[in-house]
């Protein structure tokens, strides 16, 4: 299966966690496709498939406590506090990978390479600021084995997924005016597939 | 006349819990005692009473019909009871430890029983290997039938024993202390399991086997579809390696093994209701599928299936809740089928298709896994992983249930906090606080709370189980090759005899040839004839000793087979008992301490304190206590089964995140994570030797400050020779810091576990 992939460095990212309620909001350590094809609409203002996740040991966990102000009322609410990702030990940077299918990304290698961009929350307090420093192609083997992305299932035969056993969720997809949007179902970390070895986990020999 | 009691497979090996003493007496009484634990060759009538009439009897046969036999030639057993005698024969051979296609030619090896485990005829627990000892002297002993007259209860039983659960309960104590088999090394496995086993397999099978008569007259028995005659036809060969046995059987069946997982977040404290929610789901499949359960935890369950069952049927109520299945099936042949045979499969697989870039393969030949796969897959073996998960949409709108995440949500206003919670979560908050205390008085406290789980991982026990069993298994293997290598010494020897008599006689006979006197002559003789007689006695010893290292060598191959062959399902399920047993006597030892809860009533793991060094200190220890009692011989490390997590926060700290400390897969022995202070994992010996040290440091000041000081090293300078000049230069003032150093245990590790116990001053704020 021929991906583009985008080598990418972040300074620290808040990818959120779908729970609401309390005042600690935790962050997931993979990459939507939800996150990261919002950025990628946002910056090239295309819409593409895409999927990713960060690279083990770049990174470790941290938190950030804020107040969020309620302009109309001109009072704080009560502080949230947010875990985020910040470069690990030696690392200076969290080092992360996203694929896009070849055919939907090969017009975009150019305007890609060394583009700057923001991913995930709390944009404004700085989080998110990711740089792809390399892209590249690549061929991936198809293999049945143990998936380590979020991937919408409807995107997912784009990047060579098929599912075997999906373990289901649901990924936020918003409208084309990015105002509503629905939840759609997406094949999660450990659903057992056949997909191009970068994107598993394990490569697996079940019977199907 | 027979009287009309149900056939009861519990029953069959009701004579291993006969002591040889009562057979010695019957031999004296009545000059015959009985084969083996089965009573078919009893003498009843010369015995003074009349023999058993009830179905259950026919049990006594499960050794006495050979796998090849055809079931129309069972001339002992009358048609009637056939099929059930039948399925009895396939559950016991399917609920045994090792496989019995292992160790059934050598009726000799009981006498391997090592001399020095302290063993007499009970049970030898990998995990405890003195638990039986320790047993007796608490004056508990394996048999329960002990006398002649213990003789006549036992027969009672099988004449007038109602129901399998009745004769488990009744004999519990000594059913959990005889072994399923005294000959090692099957010794490992409580007869209380393998009985359980092989009558919930027995049951599985005969509610979808039936006993068919063909148009011919002759009887079959039919399951799934497939009729065969005998046993072997049903099983096929029961081995999964080498070239011979690995003829297909017919029937197959499918062990099942089954995580139950949630996606639910535990927004609030009653959310923590989804774990009881979880044990009644559970309990209620258990109760109703009792036979198709192998064996249960809170999150794992074990099933025994045949191949066409519906599994999603089985566990509907757990999928209704929004719990999802995460499942690894192996279907195969009677004759192979084990808990472990889907990694055996797997592992096959991967090294062929693997093998050049795994170093863990190599340790084999290549042809060893190609030759392994044939079998199984000449025998079509198959491993499924599935996930079951109850029907969800395509799409949601918004908002999405903040619980589960796998409903709509329904907007909830409590207290100006807004949430979406879909019907199904809200109707487990409702099923009420777990414990008041929390959410009032310890929260109005603002205490600081201290979550903890213990966990068993299943996966981690199958690998430790087969670990075990290989070093047991080789510790008699060592022995027999030691006693192989004296009795070839002795050969040697004797030969190295026989051939200076063999010379001496050839020397005597050249001599001979040259005497001319004949009394001389005569002497001379009478000499040769004697040397010649030693000679033929040295070789008569030398066949005899030969004959002796030639059943040591097959002993010594079918010992190694048995490693290959082995069958831990009874054991994890001898296991998984002793687990609950340990969590029991947890909760019983704190029992009545008001701060410390058990939030959800009917789940042992889950436990939370008001943080305090005393208590955390007290769990801890409780915890080691307990894992000695039980666990003594089991790993400990980043390897063991059984392992304890505390979590400390203040207690506006989301339980999620709590949980989420506790689901993560690379645990040690003890984990523990002080929020936004430290964290950090320990071996059981790393704990308890720091635990020695804590225990003096809290009232030696100059020993903390040493710690304190070494810890900022550590931080400041991330130099690991900076601190061991440090720990050296003050090893006479701190000797038990450099020992611990010198074994390998970081400075941090010990700073860790003495501030979380220190309390006081040193209490981290």
């Amino acid at each position: 299966m021929k991906l583009l992939e985008l080598h990418l460095e972040i300074d620290s990212i808040i990818v959120g966690e779908r729970f609401k309620g309390g005042t600690f909001r935790p962050c997931q350590t993979t990459i939507p496709s939800s996150t990261i094809e919002g950025a990628l609409k946002h910056h090239f203002g295309v819409e593409v498939p895409a999927v990713g996740f960060f690279e083990e040991n770049t990174y470790e966990f941290d938190e950030f406590t804020y107040s969020v102000r309620d302009k109309f009322l001109n009072v704080s609410k009560m502080p949230i506090t947010t875990a985020y990702l910040k470069p690990k030990g030696i690392h200076r940077k969290i080092k992360a990978k996203v694929y896009i299918p070849y055919s939907r990304g090969a017009g975009l290698k150019n305007e890609l390479k060394d583009a700057e961009f923001q991913l995930g929350a709390l944009k404004s307090k700085g989080f998110g600021r990711s740089k792809i420093v390399k892209v590249g192609e690549i061929e991936s083997e198809v293999k049945q084995g143990i998936l380590k992305v979020k991937v919408f299932e409807e995107e997912a035969g784009e990047f060579g997924v098929e599912s075997i056993s999906p373990v289901y969720g649901y990924l936020f997809k918003p409208d084309m005016f990015s105002i509503g949007g629905v939840y759609r179902r997406a094949l999660f970390p450990g659903s057992l597939v056949k997909a191009p070895e970068v994107l598993l986990g394990e490569v697996t020999y079940y019977d199907e | 006349m027979m009287n009309n009691q149900k056939f009861i497979p519990e029953l069959h090996d009701i004579g291993k819990l006969v002591d040889e003493k009562a057979k010695e007496e019957v031999k004296n009484k009545i000059g015959k005692a009985w084969g083996g634990h089965v009573f078919v060759d009893f003498d009843f009538q010369k015995f003074g009473i009349s023999q058993t009439t009830s179905p259950s009897w026919w049990g006594q046969y499960h050794h006495k019909i050979e796998n090849n036999k055809d079931i129309n030639d069972w001339d002992a057993i009358p048609q009637k009871f056939r099929l059930s005698l039948f399925l009895l024969i396939l559950a016991d051979h399917l609920a045994s430890s090792v496989s019995r296609a292992t160790l059934e030619r050598y009726p000799g090896i009981p006498k391997l029983m090592p001399k020095n485990v302290g063993l007499k005829e009970g049970i030898y627990k990998l995990w405890n290997k003195n638990f039986y000892r320790k047993m007796e002297e608490k004056e508990k002993f394996w048999a329960a039938f002990k006398t002649t007259d213990d003789l006549k209860i036992l027969f009672n039983e099988i004449e007038n024993c109602q129901s399998g659960e009745e004769f488990l309960d009744k004999y519990r104590d000594y059913l959990l202390l005889t072994p399923e088999d005294k000959s090692v090394p099957r010794n490992i496995t409580s007869l209380y399991t393998h009985v359980e086993l092989v009558g919930k397999i027995y049951r599985v099978l005969e509610k979808n086997a039936r006993l068919i008569t063909e148009p011919n007259g002759t009887i079959v028995i039919e399951y799934n579809g497939e009729k065969v005659k005998t046993i072997k036809e049903a099983e096929g060969g029961k081995r999964t390696i080498g070239n011979t046995n690995i003829d297909k059987g017919k029937w197959q069946a499918r062990l099942i093994k089954c995580w139950i997982k949630f996606p639910h977040s535990f927004v609030r404290l009653r959310d923590i209701n989804l774990l009881r929610k979880r044990e009644e789901l559970v309990n209620c499949i258990t109760s109703y599928y009792k036979d198709e359960v192998v064996f249960v935890t809170s999150d794992f369950i074990t099933l025994f299936l045949p191949p066409d069952q519906d599994l999603k049927e089985i566990l509907k109520p757990l999928l209704d809740w929004g719990f999802y299945i995460e499942v690894e099936e192996t279907l195969a042949d009677l004759g192979i089928l084990n808990s472990i045979l889907d990694r055996k499969t797997l592992g096959a697989r991967k090294c062929v298709e693997e093998y050049e870039k795994r170093e863990d393969c190599k340790k084999k030949p290549k042809e060893e896994f190609e030759n392994q796969l044939n079998v199984l897959n000449s025998r079509d073996t198959k491993v499924y992983r599935r996930y079951l998960m109850s029907e969800i949409p395509d799409e949601i709108q918004p908002h999405i249930c903040d619980i589960c995440q796998q409903r709509r949500g329904i907007e909830r206003i409590k207290e100006t906090i807004r949430e979406w919670v879909c019907e199904k979560c809200q109707e487990i908050r409702d099923m009420g606080e777990p414990f008041r205390e929390y959410a009032t008085v310890w929260e109005e406290e603002g205490v600081k709370v201290c979550w903890f789980k213990f966990s068993l991982d299943q996966k981690k026990l199958e690998d430790w189980l087969q670990n075990a069993f290989g070093e047991y298994v080789d510790k008699i293997i060592r022995k027999r090759k030691n006693e192989w290598k004296n009795i070839k010494e002795e050969i040697n020897r004797r030969i190295s005899i026989k051939t200076n008599k063999e010379n001496e006689k050839n020397k005597l006979i050249e001599e001979a040839k040259k005497l001319s006197d004949k009394e001389k002559k005569k002497t001379m003789g009478q000499k040769i004839k004697e040397i010649s007689d030693e000679i033929k006695g040295i070789k008569f010893d030398i066949g005899k000793l030969e004959n002796e290292k030639n059943n040591l060598r097959n002993e010594i191959n079918e010992l190694e087979l048995s490693k290959v062959n082995f069958r831990p399902l009874a054991l994890q399920v001898d296991f998984n008992k002793d687990y609950k047993e340990m969590l029991k006597e947890f909760w019983y030892e704190f029992d009545g301490i008001e701060d410390i809860k058990k939030p959800i009533a009917e789940y042992d793991e889950l436990g939370v304190f008001k943080y305090s060094p005393e208590l955390t200190k007290m769990v801890i220890e409780k915890f080691l206590d307990l894992f000695k009692q039980y666990f003594p011989n089991c790993a400990s490390d980043n390897s063991s089964p059984i392992s304890l997590s505390l979590s400390i926060a203040n207690i506006k700290y989301p339980i999620r995140e709590h949980w989420g400390f506790f689901e993560r897969s690379n645990k040690n022995f003890f984990n523990v994570r002080y929020y936004r202070v430290f964290e950090d994992t320990y071996t059981k010996d790393e704990l308890e030797n720091i635990f020695e040290i804590v225990e003096k440091a809290i009232n030696v000041k100059t020993s903390s400050y040493f710690l304190h000081k070494l810890a900022q090293l550590e931080e400041s300078l991330q130099s690991e020779i900076h601190i061991t000049v440090e720990i050296f230069n003050n090893r006479k003032k701190n000797p038990e810091i450099y020992n611990l150093f010198s074994k390998g245990i970081k400075p941090s590790k010990l700073l860790n576990l003495y501030k979380l116990l220190g309390g006081g001053d040193n209490e981290i704020t």
